[in-house]
C-alpha cells in the first residue's frame, strides 16, 4: 500500500514545474552513537556483526569499524564470542543459525552493554520469482514474488534487492495482516530513480530476490527504517525503533535465507 | 548569506510602502469638504444644485427621498473656494445640513429633536420613553441575495445592529424620529428617516456601489468598522477582496486568501490545509451553508473546495467563537453562499489556464424564489497527454465541483432553503492506479421570524466525505475505500431581547458514521478482504449566550456551549496496556452506548471602547473536538484517516485567552488590530515511532497522547479606501508540543511553528480598465528534523536524527503579482482578463529538503532541495451576463 501512495505522490510531484538541487546545509554537528548489524542465517559462515560509529554528514561514506568490541552470541546455554576479522566486522563459523532457535546477543564496547535478541522463524518457501516482459522498461522493472504464508503463526517477511550481486537500498518487508494462510502473489520494484543512464536496466541484467523470514522486532525496525527519513507527506524523520537495547542504532536479526535470480531477456 | 541580504532589501521596500500609505492619508482627510471648486448658483433647485456641484467637483452627496423632492432653492458664487465654505453659504437660513460619510457628503433637514445622546435612554430623565423596534431584512437591490453584516445605525445616537446571516436584523430604539442609515461593504449606504411609534418592519433593498460617475473607480467602503461589539478574532472576507488577490495558477481563492491575514498560516506550498494560531489542519471546522467539510481542497491542496463565484460572504473566527459553533480546536471557517439572483437571470464564469468555471441563477418566481448552479472542472489532465513522458501521458489528473441551491419566500415570515455540494478528485495513472475522493453535501434549512424580535434557523444537513484508492493489474485488483457520513440537525435562534441584550441559543446533533477503511482485493495477489469495524457515535450540544451593552463603552458575550458526544455500539472496543498491546476487548451491539465525554466550553469576552475610534476586548474560550484527523502529513492529503473519539482516545480541549486592541485611524479609511492570544491544548494525538497508518489493528495501538501550548502576537494595518487598498500583516509565534514516547518526553515545535510569518497585500486601481495587485509574503521556516550524523547499515547511508522539529527549514519568501483588465462593460454584459504571475522574482523556496548519497560519488552524502514553483504565469477570462 505504501508503494502506492509513493508512486502516486512522486507522480504528482514529477508533473509540476519541480526542480531538485544541490545545496550546502549548516547542519548540526554528529553526535557519536555506536551503530551495530548483526545477522545470523541459515547458511553456513553467515553470522557477522558489524560494529561502527556515526560520522559527520560531510564525511566520506567508508565504513568506520570500531575495534576492540567483545561480542558474544548465546543459545541455548552455549555462548560464543566472535572474533574482529576486519575493523569492526566480528564473525563466527562456529554459530550457525536453526529455525526455531533463539540467539541473544550481548556487545561490549568501552563500558557500554548492548544486548538483542531475535528468535529465527521457521522457513517459509520462496516459491517462485517471475518476470513477465510487460513488467519492466528501462527505469523500473517489476518481477513478482511467490509464497505461501502459512495461517497458524505470525509471519514477517524481509525481501533484499540486487541487482547483477549489487545490493539494492530498497527492500521490501512485509506482514501477514493481510495474507494470512493466503498464497501471496507480489512486486518487487527494482527501479533507477537516479538520473545516472548507466544504472538503467538493460538485457541480461541479472535481478536477484533474497527472501528472509523475520521476527516481529526486526519487521519493526526495518518498517521504521524504511520510514526513517520522513514520508513524501511530510512525516516527521525519527529513528527506527531498534530492536538492540541500549542508546545505539541497528539492529539484530535471525533470520532464514533464500535467493532466486530472473535476467532481464 | 545572500539571502538576509534580499529579505533586507525587501522588507525595507515593505516599510516604505507603509510609509507612502500613511503619508497619504494624512494629506487626505476630510479630502472632500475640503475640495475647492468655482461654481455659481442661482436659485436652483437643491437636487439640481447638489448634482451641479457633483459634476464640477466629482464629489457624491447622499440625500434621502424627502431632500431629493426638496423645492428648497439655494444660492450662491463661489471662486475657488472649499465645498465646505459652498455648501455653508447656500444652506444658511435655511433648514439644511451637511457631513462628510465616508468619502461623500451627507445632506439632511435640521431636526431640532436631533442631539447626541451621551447616556443610555435609562439614564434621561424627563422621558420615560417608550420602546418600539425596528426589524427586517437588508438585501442587494439588482440582485435580492440577503447581505450579512450590514451595520444599521440610527444616526447620532449609540443605537446600532448587524444583520445576522440570513440578512436578518433587529434594533430596539426609543420612540421617536431617527436618520436610519445602512452600510454593507460593496454597497452605497442607504439612508431613510422613520418615525418609530410601534414595532415597525423595515426591509432595505440597497444598490451595489458602482460609481460610475467617476472616471476613476474608487472602492468606497462607507462602512466603517465596528470595534464596540466584544466579537475578537474574527476575519470578514468579501468575494470583492479575494477577486484582486493574484494566487497559483490564477484560481481565485478564498482559503489563500485567508493565509494571507495574521494568525492564519499556510501548510505548504499550494497546499489548501491551514493553519490557525498553532493549531493543526483538522483543528479548523469548515462550513459550507451550515453542512460540515472535512477535506476543504482538491488535488492534495492545490485548490479549495469553494467556488469563489458562488460565495457570498467568508468569515473566520480565530478566537471568541460564538456559542453556536463547536467540535474545532483551533478555528470556525463559516462559508456561505449566494443564494441566486431572484430578479434577474444571470450567467457567469470563467476559464483559466487549467480549470473553468460556470455559474447559472435566475428567479424561478420573480421576488419570491431563485436558484442558482456552480460548477468547475479542471482540464489539467488535457496538458498531461501532451507530456513525453508515457506515464504522464496515461494519468488522470482532475476534479470537479457542482454548488447546487434553491430558495423560496413562503411570506413574511419563512424562507425556505434547499442547496446540494458535491466534489470529486481524481488522481491515477492509466488504469493501474487511482485515488479518488469526494466531498457531497445536501441542506435544508428554514427561517422563521417568530416575531420582530426571535429569528430561528432550523437546519438539516447529510454530509459525505470519503476516498477510495485502487490498484489494478493483470493479476489482481487492490481498492482501499473510507468515509464518514453525518446526519446533523441544527436550530439556531437568535433573541434580540432589548436594546441592551441580545440572546442566542439553540441546539445542535449530529449523527457520525465513520468508515475507516474496507480493504477488498480480487485476483490472486493473496490479499485478504478486510472490513474495519464500522465507528457510530452521537455529537449533541446546547448553547446559550447574551451579548450584553453594559454601557455604550463597555459589552460583554458571555456564554456557555455544553457539548456531549456519545460513543456507540455496534463495534468492539479495546483495552491496551502501555506498550500498545491489546490485552481485552468488549463487544458491544447496535446502538449501545459505549461512552459518553461530556464537556463545558464557556465562552466569554469583553470589550471596552476607549473613543470613538479605539477599543480593546479580551477573550475566553474553551473548545472541544472529537473527531480527529491521524496523519503524519502537513497537507490534509486523501489517505489521513479521520478517527472519532473511543474509550482510549479522549476528546482534544482547548482553552484560549486573547486580548486585543483595535484602533480605525485616518478618517476611517485605515483599520488597525494587535491582537495577542496564549493557547493550551490537552489530549493532542501524535503517532508512536515506527507506527503504520494501514495497519488492520485498532488504531489505538499506533498512538501516543498528550499536550500543546500555542503563543503568540499578531498585527494588521488594513487601508480600505482610495486608488490603493490592501494590507500588512505580521505574525509572531510559538507552537509546541509534549507527547510521552516522543521526543525523549521533552517539549518540541510542531511542525506548524513558524517564528516570523508577514505579508503585503496590495490591490491598485490603475486607471477604469486597469487594476494591478502584488503580494509579497515572508515567513521563517517550519520545525523540521534535519540528522546530526549518518551511519552506513545495509551496504547504504542512513541518517542519525536527534530532538524531534528542533531544525528549520530555511525562510520562505514570493513575490506575486496580478492584473485585470476590464475588457468590455455594459448593462448586459461585463468581461474581464485576468493575468498573474507567481514568485515572481523565482525565489526557489524549499518545499522539501531531503538526504541521500550522491548520484556522481556514492562515497559522499548530499542535501537535496525540492522547489515547486518559480515563475509560474498564468491567464484567465472571466464574464458575466
Amino acid at each position: 500500500m505504501k508503494i502506492i501512495l509513493r508512486f502516486i505522490l512522486l507522480l504528482i510531484i514529477s508533473i509540476q514545474w519541480s526542480c531538485e538541487k544541490a545545496i550546502d546545509l549548516k547542519l548540526k554537528n554528529n553526535v557519536l552513537k555506536y551503530v551495530i548489524e548483526g545477522t545470523i542465517t541459515n547458511e553456513a559462515g553467515s553470522c557477522k556483526i558489524y560494529i561502527s560509529e556515526t560520522k559527520d554528514f560531510g564525511d566520506d561514506n567508508q565504513f568506520n569499524g570500531i575495534s576492540g568490541a567483545i561480542v558474544k552470541i548465546e543459545n541455548k546455554g552455549n555462548t560464543i564470542v566472535l572474533t574482529e576479522t576486519e575493523k569492526g566486522i566480528y564473525e563466527s563459523a562456529a554459530v550457525i543459525g536453526i529455525p526455531g532457535e533463539t540467539y541473544n546477543l550481548t556487545v561490549n564496547i568501552k563500558d557500554l552493554v548492548f544486548k538483542a535478541s531475535s528468535t529465527m522463524p521457521q522457513l517459509v518457501p520462496f516459491l517462485d520469482f517471475t518476470l513477465k516482459p510487460t513488467d519492466f522498461d528501462t527505469k523500473e522493472v517489476k518481477p513478482m514474488i511467490k509464497f505461501k504464508d502459512p495461517g497458524e503463526t505470525r509471519n514477517f517477511y524481509w525481501f533484499q534487492q540486487y541487482v547483477n550481486d549489487k545490493l539494492q537500498k530498497k527492500y521490501r518487508v512485509i506482514n501477514d495482516d493481510f495474507f494470512t494462510g493466503q498464497e501471496v502473489n507480489d512486486f518487487l520494484e527494482f527501479s533507477n530513480e537516479t538520473d545516472n543512464k548507466a544504472l538503467n536496466f538493460k538485457r541480461g541484467d541479472k535481478l536477484t530476490a533474497e527472501m528472509h523470514c523475520v521476527d516481529a522486532g526486526v519487521y519493526t525496525y526495518l518498517f521504521s527504517l524504511f520510514n526513517a527519513n520522513g514520508s513524501d507527506t511530510g512525516a516527521a524523520p525519527s529513528n527506527p525503533v531498534s530492536n538492540i537495547s541500549g542508546d545505539v542504532l541497528g539492529f539484530f536479526s535471525a533470520h532464514t535465507v533464500q535467493r532466486k535470480t530472473v535476467t532481464i531477456p | 548569506m545572500k539571502l538576509n541580504g534580499s529579505v533586507r532589501f525587501l522588507t525595507f521596500i515593505a516599510i516604505i510602502l507603509l510609509l507612502l500609505i500613511i503619508v497619504q492619508t494624512q494629506t487626505h482627510a476630510q479630502e472632500q469638504l475640503d475640495k475647492k471648486i468655482t461654481i455659481s448658483l442661482n436659485n436652483e433647485v437643491l437636487k439640481t444644485a447638489l448634482d451641479k456641484i457633483s459634476n464640477t467637483s466629482g464629489i457624491k452627496f447622499t440625500y434621502n427621498e424627502q431632500i431629493a423632492v426638496s423645492k428648497i432653492k439655494i444660492s450662491v458664487n463661489a471662486n475657488d473656494k472649499p465645498i465646505s465654505t459652498i455648501l455653508s453659504t447656500a444652506f444658511a437660513g435655511h433648514p439644511l445640513q451637511f457631513s462628510a460619510l465616508g468619502k461623500e457628503i451627507f445632506i439632511r433637514f435640521n431636526s431640532p429633536k436631533e442631539k447626541k445622546q451621551e447616556a443610555g435612554p435609562a439614564a434621561n430623565p424627563e422621558k420615560s420613553q417608550e420602546k418600539h423596534t425596528l426589524s427586517g431584512t437588508i438585501k442587494s437591490a439588482s440582485t435580492g441575495e440577503t447581505l450579512i453584516a450590514a451595520t444599521i445605525r440610527a444616526l447620532d445616537t449609540k443605537y446600532a445592529t448587524q444583520s445576522n446571516e440570513y440578512g436578518f436584523y433587529s434594533l430596539t430604539l426609543p420612540q421617536g424620529k431617527y436618520t436610519i442609515t445602512v452600510n454593507a461593504i460593496g454597497s452605497k449606504s442607504y439612508i431613510t428617516t422613520i418615525n418609530l411609534q410601534k414595532n415597525t418592519s423595515l426591509n432595505v433593498a440597497i444598490e451595489d456601489d458602482l460609481n460610475e460617475l467617476e472616471t476613476v473607480t474608487i472602492t468606497t467602503n462607507a462602512a466603517k468598522r465596528n470595534i464596540d461589539n466584544p466579537q475578537m478574532g474574527m476575519e470578514r472576507l468579501s468575494i470583492k477582496e479575494t477577486k484582486n488577490v493574484p494566487v497559483l495558477l490564477g484560481e481565485r481563492d478564498v482559503i489563500k486568501t485567508l493565509q494571507l491575514l495574521p494568525g492564519v498560516k499556510t501548510s505548504g506550498e499550494g497546499s489548501g490545509g491551514f493553519f490557525v494560531r498553532g493549531g493543526s489542519a483538522d483543528q479548523n471546522i469548515i462550513l459550507l451553508d451550515e453542512a460540515p467539510v472535512y477535506n476543504a481542497s482538491h488535488l492534495l491542496g492545490f485548490f479549495s473546495t469553494f467556488n469563489s463565484d458562488a460565495i457570498k460572504n467568508v468569515t473566520l473566527y480565530k478566537s471568541g467563537m460564538p456559542a453556536q459553533y463547536g467540535g474545532g480546536l483551533s478555528s470556525v471557517l463559516d462559508v456561505k453562499m449566494n443564494d441566486g439572483n431572484n430578479q434577474k437571470y444571470g450567467v457567469s464564469g470563467g476559464v483559466g489556464l487549467i480549470a473553468a468555471r460556470i455559474n447559472v441563477e435566475g428567479p424561478i418566481q420573480k421576488e419570491k424564489s431563485s436558484f442558482l448552479i456552480s460548477a468547475r472542472r479542471t482540464y489539467a489532465d488535457m496538458f498531461l497527454k501532451l507530456s513525453s513522458d508515457s506515464a504522464s501521458r496515461d494519468a488522470k489528473l482532475y476534479f470537479y465541483d457542482v454548488n447546487l441551491k434553491a430558495n423560496y419566500i413562503l411570506g413574511d415570515k419563512d424562507r425556505l432553503f434547499v442547496s446540494g455540494y458535491f466534489g470529486k478528485d481524481v488522481l491515477g495513472s492509466d488504469n493501474l492506479i487511482g485515488i479518488n475522493w469526494g466531498n457531497a453535501a445536501t441542506t435544508l434549512r428554514w427561517n422563521h421570524v417568530f416575531n420582530n424580535k426571535l429569528f430561528s434557523n432550523t437546519s438539516l444537513i447529510f454530509s459525505n466525505y470519503n476516498y477510495k484508492i485502487q490498484s489494478t493489474n493483470d493479476e489482481s485488483s487492490l481498492t482501499l475505500f473510507s468515509q464518514i457520513r453525518d446526519w446533523n440537525f441544527k436550530e439556531d435562534l437568535q433573541w434580540y431581547a432589548n436594546e441592551k441584550n441580545t440572546l442566542s441559543f439553540g441546539l445542535n446533533s449530529i449523527y457520525h458514521t465513520i468508515k475507516p477503511g474496507e480493504v477488498q482485493a480480487t485476483g490472486n495477489s493473496g490479499l485478504i478482504s478486510q472490513n474495519l469495524q464500522n465507528r457510530y457515535s452521537l455529537e449533541n450540544a446546547i448553547y446559550a449566550s447574551n451579548t450584553w451593552k453594559a454601557s455604550n463603552a463597555l459589552s460583554f458575550t458571555y456564554g456557555l456551549r455544553l457539548s456531549a458526544f456519545n460513543i456507540l455500539g455496534k463495534g468492539d472496543y479495546y483495552t491496551l496496556d502501555d506498550a500498545g498491546n491489546v490485552t481485552a476487548t468488549t463487544s458491544y451491539k447496535k446502538g449501545e452506548l459505549v461512552k459518553t465525554y461530556v464537556n463545558l466550553e464557556p465562552r466569554i469576552a469583553a470589550a471596552l471602547q476607549l473613543n470613538e475610534s479605539t477599543a480593546i476586548k479580551a477573550s475566553y474560550v474553551r473548545n472541544a473536538q472529537n473527531l480527529h484527523l491521524i496523519s503524519n502529513s502537513n497537507a490534509s492529503s486523501p489517505t489521513d484517516r479521520w478517527v472519532a473519539s473511543t474509550n482510549i482516545i479522549k476528546p482534544e480541549l482547548s482553552d484560549q485567552v486573547s486580548l486585543g486592541y483595535y484602533k480605525n485611524l485616518g478618517n476611517d479609511n485605515y483599520e488597525l488590530t494587535v491582537e495577542t492570544y496564549y493557547k493550551t491544548l490537552q489530549n493532542q494525538i501524535d503517532y508512536r515511532n515506527g507506527a503504520d497508518i494501514y495497519t488492520n489493528k485498532p488504531i489505538e495501538t499506533q498512538l501516543l497522547y498528550g499536550k500543546g501550548r500555542a503563543y503568540g502576537a499578531e498585527f494588521l494595518l488594513k487601508k480600505k479606501n482610495g486608488k490603493l487598498t490592501g494590507w500588512i500583516a505580521y505574525t509572531i509565534s510559538k507552537s509546541e508540543r509534549q507527547i510521552d514516547g516522543i521526543n525523549d518526553n521533552n517539549w518540541y515545535n510542531a511542525r506548524q511553528d513558524r517564528t516570523h510569518d508577514v505579508s503585503v497585500v496590495s490591490m491598485y486601481q490603475l486607471n477604469k480598465k486597469w487594476s494591478l495587485s502584488a503580494n509579497w509574503v515572508f515567513a521563517t521556516g517550519n520545525a523540521v528534523t534535519f540528522p546530526i550524523g549518518k551511519y552506513k547499515l545495509l551496504g547504504h547511508s542512513y541518517f542519525n536524527f536527534s530532538d524531534r522539529n528542533a531544525d528549520r527549514m530555511p525562510s520562505y519568501h514570493r513575490l506575486d503579482l496580478g492584473a485585470t483588465k476590464l475588457l468590455k462593460q455594459t448593462k448586459k454584459f461585463s468581461s474581464e482578463l485576468n493575468f498573474s504571475l507567481y514568485n515572481a522574482y523565482g525565489r526557489e523556496n524549499a518545499y522539501r529538503i531531503t538526504f541521500r548519497d550522491k548520484e556522481t560519488d556514492p562515497n559522499r552524502t548530499e542535501t537535496i532541495r525540492t522547489t515547486l514553483f518559480r515563475f509560474v504565469p498564468s491567464i484567465s477570462y472571466n464574464f458575466k451576463f
